[in-house]
């Protein structure tokens, strides 16, 4: 590259030249070449590092001669970014993950390292993997906090889609704390409030994480300051995602690193950042004891995050008010935990303030600055600003006590165990507790039978008002079909859409709640109580004819019409 | 390629291993080994001092003799012997005594020739203002261009004792033959192995391991060269990543 320059300050003696710029295709340097030597002079300062002295005179012989043998590799380019190379030519990568793999490059305009991600070669032309792709990259690029990473750009290079980020200087918290061994409580506790702000971040974006873990959080430190970041939204995902993009989700695969997943996460259910706080409970743990709280192969696990109680005898050593902020935050149930981030930040001066006077810092007093988001725990869809597309695979894990609803809850289970009950409906004036005492049974279903890999739940919202020829019944059926793997949700008619659905439901033994359905049943009058919906009808008929599995529908008073005459049909009354 | 700063004395390592506060400690007592350690330091750092005259908006002669000068004050006015040689770096030292330097020199209504006859430093002066000319760095910190070029004349003389160090093992042929092979990333118009390996007569797997060597050996000079310019050997990397900083910020206007 030829530059021409001219003296911006015009000083006496100095002439218009002409130079030979590079850039370091391995730290993205600008340097001149006026001898033909070209070389950077900060990659032969970094070899001169001590590490890299080391690890030169301890590689391998063949290793190193092999780094000769290759050619130069290409710099690859994606549109104003070029992937750096190592020093034996080779990208640099950040990380590999299931979709893409993390690049670091550096951006040719603004000259400035960046982090670039780039889908993997074996997703390009799978269309639900590039959707899955640009719905990480939306998410992550919906907003900008000092403690997330933040995405920039997002584009398509030949067949490569990508997305460029900020790039964070320092190392991984995993990387940190494998330095310096056990993180003192108060820089451990200030990664985990600087944490908490990006979360409340993510969460202010109806956004989850799902994969919070020391090896996604960059820390730098400089002298006694710490700055911490988020990084990787990989599998962040939104809480009510849109109806395309809920179809690139496998459904009950498991996303997350299991020794800091939450047990909703294990569950196979959808979670909220309340999970998120949980991963961070456990990352927090791990800072101070030098491991996360459970150990052993994913099944055990599983079954440790789901039932054990927490190892506390590990934390002798830490201080009373981070053991109870420990204990909380690793709440099995999710209402017991602090409900969203903010709340958690509000809580942490207390807890250094309580360190530094010899405090201690009771349940009681966290219970008072965590209350149980009501709204969360009852979900009523229609008492919520309801989300404005429909989300399947939706699971309020509710964990509330419920009294005096044994029987209904036994009917229920007998429902589930009966092959030939296909459908149940929940028939109670409004307000008598339909939907918690559904939610209720439905989450200790989550915890108890989460191993039943033909176990799928679901749960819908839709959309209040909903006008036009497109209901949300229509977004939920879609949703749905995409969801049990119908190849093209977008064919057919309503009708065929609902029993194509029911087909596909009826190959496992699942359990299907549709709850408040009033509003798409037909007004008063002749038709009273039909569901007007023809995919719904549909897909009533056929579950009621052929399905292995059970529906449950909650709905009001009225008497609900079904298009079917045959089919076994179960009341419980409340 | 004909090292510039070779002597006996060099190739004989009895400076090499002189680290800047010692040569400090020593000029105290005046010992005549540590003026010429002093002033191979200084020598080696020429340049850059220079570069920064010039920024200040000296003429490229009144720059010559302040930094003659500033050399020449160094020494006769004790000024080596009021330094803590375990505290900071030489560069960080030399900055700052140079900055002092120019603005008692500023407030002198009139400013007598430095030096007289007496050279300290023998230099290309015409070619330090013909790389000056050519490097217009405006939009940084003079104190980071300073370091930026600290960093090249670093290297360069790293690169001539590696030349020098295989001239003295009689390997002058091999270090013509390989230096274009020191960079592993940046090399624009690298020769095939094969061409080196026949100039030399050797195989290609030994000039690749030849290439090895080369490369590990600059390193451990450029690491020895900075180790002589800081107090404390922890504190050679700190003091790569603060030149690494300054030639990124450079942008490449800093001439090699």
């Amino acid at each position: 590259m030829k530059e021409e320059f001219k003296d911006p300050q015009d000083r006496p003696g100095v002439e218009i030249g002409q130079r030979e710029f590079c850039t370091c295709a391995a730290c993205g340097t600008k340097f001149s070449v006026i001898s033909d030597s070209g070389f950077c002079p900060v990659c032969v300062l970094h070899e001169a590092l001590e590490g890299d002295q080391e690890t030169s005179g301890k590689r391998d012989p063949e290793l190193a001669e092999r780094s000769l043998i290759e050619p130069p590799s290409v710099v690859r380019r994606f549109e104003n970014y070029e992937l750096m190379l190592d020093k034996d030519g080779r990208p640099i990568e950040l990380g590999r993950g299931a979709m893409g793999v993390t690049y670091k490059a550096f951006d040719v305009d603004l000259r400035c390292p960046v982090t670039l991600k780039v889908i993997s070669e074996k997703y390009v032309g799978d269309e639900s993997a590039r959707l899955r792709f640009l719905r990480e990259a939306r998410a992550a690029a919906s907003f900008r906090h000092p403690n997330v990473a933040s995405v920039f750009h997002l584009g398509r290079s030949g067949q490569d889609y990508f997305y460029a980020m900020e790039f964070v200087e320092g190392e991984t918290l995993e990387s940190l704390m494998k330095r310096l061994g056990l993180l003192e409580p108060k820089l451990a506790l200030e990664i985990v409030t600087q944490v908490t702000a990006g979360l409340a971040a993510v969460h202010k974006q109806n956004l989850v994480h799902r994969d919070i873990k020391p090896s996604n959080i960059m820390v730098s430190l400089e002298g006694n300051v710490a700055t911490a970041k988020i990084i990787d939204l990989g599998l962040a995902k939104a809480v009510a995602e849109s109806q395309s993009e809920t179809a690139v989700s496998i459904p009950g695969s498991f996303a997350g690193t299991p020794e800091f997943a939450s047990p909703e996460q294990f569950a196979g259910v959808c979670v909220d950042i309340r999970s998120d706080l949980y991963s961070l409970g456990a990352t927090l743990w791990d800072m101070l004891v030098g491991q996360p709280p459970f150990q052993g192969t994913s099944a055990e696990l599983m079954h440790q995050h789901l039932h054990a109680a927490l190892p506390t005898t590990q934390l002798d050593d830490v201080p009373q008010p981070v053991v109870a902020l420990l204990e909380v935050l690793l709440e099995k149930d999710p209402a017991q935990r602090f409900q969203t981030p903010a709340d958690l930040l509000k809580f942490m001066p207390t807890i250094t303030e309580a360190i530094d006077l010899g405090r201690t810092i009771t349940h009681q007093s966290l219970r008072k600055m965590s209350p149980v988001d009501l709204s969360a725990v009852t979900r009523r869809p229609a008492a919520r600003p309801g989300p404005e597309k429909i989300s399947v695979a939706r699971l309020p894990v509710t964990g509330t006590d419920l009294f005096g609803r044994e029987e209904d809850i036994s009917f229920l289970d007998d429902a589930w165990a009966n092959q030939h009950v296909n459908i149940v409906t929940v028939v109670a004036w409004a307000g008598v507790g339909k939907s918690t005492l559904v939610n209720h049974w439905l989450g200790r279903m989550a915890t108890e039978d989460y191993r039943s890999a033909e176990l799928v739940f679901g749960w819908s919202f839709y959309r209040q008002g909903t006008t036009g020829k497109s209901s949300s019944a229509d977004e939920f059926v879609d949703a749905a079909l995409t969801w049990f793997g119908d190849p093209d949700p977008r064919i057919g008619t309503e009708w065929e859409k609902g029993e194509r659905l029911a087909k596909l439901v009826a190959h496992r033994r699942t359990l299907l709640v549709l709850d408040g359905l009033e509003p798409l049943q037909n007004p008063p009058g002749p038709q009273e109580g039909r569901v007007r919906d023809s995919s719904l009808q549909a897909l009533l008929r056929e579950l009621a004819a052929f399905n292995r599995g059970l529906c449950v529908l909650q709905r009001g008073c009225q008497s609900l019409i079904l298009h079917i005459t045959n089919a076994p049909l179960f009341c419980a009354v409340s | 390629m004909k090292p510039k700063y070779s002597s006996p004395e060099i190739r004989a390592g009895g400076f090499r291993t002189t680290r800047w506060s010692v040569v400090l400690l020593s000029a105290r007592g005046e010992a005549s080994g540590s003026q010429a350690a002093l002033a191979e330091l200084c020598r080696i750092y020429w340049y850059p001092l220079y570069a920064f005259v010039r920024y200040r908006g000296q003429s490229p002669q009144d720059a010559q003799d302040l930094t003659q000068g500033f050399f020449l004050h160094l020494i006769e006015h004790g000024t080596l012997a009021r330094v803590d040689p375990l505290r900071g770096k030489f560069r960080s030292f030399m900055i700052a005594c140079l900055q002092n330097y120019l603005s008692h020199e500023a407030e002198s209504a009139q400013r007598l020739k430095r030096g007289g006859k007496v050279e300290f430093v023998s230099l290309d002066l015409q070619h330090a203002e013909n790389r000056y000319r050519l490097e217009p760095v405006e939009s940084l910190t003079p104190e980071k261009i300073f370091s930026a070029r600290w960093a090249m004349a670093l290297l360069g003389a790293a690169m001539n004792r590696l030349g020098s160090e295989y001239v003295a093992q009689g390997k002058t042929a091999i270090f013509e033959a390989l230096k274009a092979f020191l960079d592993p990333i940046n090399r624009k118009t690298l020769p095939p192995y094969e061409q080196a390996a026949a100039q030399l007569d050797v195989s290609v797997g030994a000039v690749k391991t030849l290439i090895h060597r080369l490369r590990k050996q600059y390193a451990a000079f450029v690491r020895e060269e900075i180790s002589r310019t800081v107090s404390d050997d922890a504190d050679v990397d700190a003091e790569i990543h603060e030149l690494c900083e300054a030639l990124i910020a450079a942008e490449g206007w800093i001439m090699p």
